[in-house]
């Protein structure tokens, strides 16, 4: 069976770790130019989102997310660190940091395209204002309150917003997990 | 049984609306934070934080997919990042887990000063803990949003008000540069993850020349001490608090130091100059 790229990362094959730039590259690029300030920072942002993923490679696990979804979570992990760190402000351990990551296996792509389009279907679920908010705190790494200002809502109606879209994005996929391993579990 | 069994109906809704809060924004306002410790163990499978922040990817992930369709972000990645990329991806294969450390920590003096872009020091070590038993909650808070900043005289407090918390005084290294008057102390919570440095007699630094870095000797784990972060002394004052920023978990704190190092901090010193010493 085929091993996936992030498998063959974690045996530190370097076709693999090339592989990996070309295959996630646009998306870490793009996720970097939105959360940073500035070019050369985004630049700096991916270097040690890369870095960070490949030492993360060994712990990827399908039963919790795609690889591509895996690319973005370490995106994400370190892009909101560095954004701390560039504030400056007191700080301790990584809420994130400490969560577990995912740990590893081969996916097959038919579930990946599968999984995306349930979240993509999930997304259409939600009210307009619920994807507004999602879409600047999770794509534009904006913070509640320059949410707030922007969309000129009350912060507590912005976190309210962000936290009920994604608890119904989470509950509509693992309902539709469940689901599948129903009809897969019927045709055993 | 459900990983949730020993929550209420209430109690798993207040846990997902947590994990959610974490996987959006990477922390939780003060107040929450022993709430979700608490929640988070009776999750007895410890993964639902994990799956919020999957969620939050994959969103991340469609949302991106749909804009790279009309308006886009910047492009492809620059030709000399890609260069860069593969570069620090050789040395990854050749070196394991640390990354050869080439320079500052803010990208602009790097480039100002003429040099070749670099991979910033990070991580360098074992890299992410799997704590799935154990998820370790930080029990005090800092925030860039509007909840407000953490003081860290009061975070200090608060950890020294923690049965698990561990104090040790620092005395001073075998570097000149130590300074003639080593006070001060470190505090340090294994259950939050968390501490607070103290100095008084740690000479000022400029910080575009050397940068004070922390290191937690972890007896948990092999290898070079865990990274405790880059922080600088102001002019001017006679005691100043730093708090920690452990780049991974650490199992088990046995003593810390604190070295001169170049700006941005490095991955593995080479002790060249222990200005701090504390339980070693």
């Amino acid at each position: 069976m085929t091993r996936t790229i992030l498998q063959r990362v974690a045996d530190r094959d370097a076709a693999a770790m090339q592989e990996c730039t070309t295959r996630y590259g646009g998306l870490v690029w793009s996720l970097a130019r939105r959360h940073a300030p500035s070019p050369s920072d985004a630049e700096d942002a991916v270097q040690e989102i890369f870095v960070a993923l490949w030492q993360s490679a060994g712990r990827f696990d399908p039963e919790v997310a795609s690889e591509t979804t895996f690319v973005a979570m370490i995106a994400r992990r370190r892009l909101i660190d560095r954004r701390r760190r560039a504030q400056r402000q007191p700080r301790t351990e990584s809420l994130m940091d400490s969560t577990p990551l995912p740990t590893v296996e081969q996916k097959d792509m038919v579930e990946v395209e599968d999984q995306a389009d349930r979240v993509k279907q999930a997304l259409a679920e939600l009210r307009p204002q619920q994807r507004q908010v999602l879409e600047m705190a999770l794509l534009g790494g904006s913070t509640q309150t320059e949410i707030a200002e922007r969309l000129d809502l009350p912060l507590g109606t912005v976190k309210s917003l962000a936290r009920r879209g994604l608890i119904k994005v989470r509950g509509m996929l693992r309902a539709s997990e469940e689901s599948v391993d129903d009809v897969e579990e019927g045709q055993r | 049984m459900s990983a949730f069994s020993k929550m209420s109906a209430a109690e798993r809704g207040r846990y997902a609306e947590l994990c959610a809060d974490v996987a959006l924004w990477g922390e939780l306002d003060p107040g929450e934070v022993e709430e979700f410790d608490a929640l988070r163990r009776r999750d007895d499978a410890g993964l639902e934080p994990t799956a919020f922040e999957a969620t939050a990817g994959a969103l991340a992930v469609c949302f991106d997919d749909a804009r790279s369709d009309g308006a886009d972000a910047g492009g492809s990645m620059p030709a000399g990042l890609v260069a860069d990329l593969a570069r620090a991806a050789r040395e990854f294969v050749d070196t394991g887990d640390e990354v050869a450390d080439r320079t500052t920590a803010s990208s602009s003096a790097g480039r100002a000063a003429g040099g070749s872009r670099s991979v910033s020091p990070v991580f360098g070590l074992v890299g992410w803990v799997l704590a799935a038993a154990a998820l370790v909650v930080a029990g005090v808070q800092w925030s860039w949003s509007s909840n407000g900043d953490q003081d860290p005289t009061e975070q200090r407090a608060a950890l020294l008000a923690l049965a698990d918390s561990v104090r040790y005084e620092w005395a001073k290294g075998p570097s000149e540069l130590s300074g003639s008057v080593a006070g001060g102390d470190v505090v340090w919570s294994p259950s939050r993850q968390a501490g607070v440095m103290r100095f008084r007699g740690l000479p000022a630094n400029d910080a575009t020349a050397m940068q004070y870095q922390l290191w937690i000797f972890d007896k948990g784990r092999a290898g070079p001490p865990v990274d405790g972060g880059v922080f600088d002394v102001p002019a001017g004052q006679t005691e100043v608090l730093i708090p920690i920023d452990a780049k991974i978990a650490v199992l088990d704190a046995a003593g810390f130091a604190v070295t001169c190092e170049r700006p941005g901090g490095v991955v593995v010193s080479d002790r060249e100059h222990i200005v701090r010493v504390a339980n070693l």
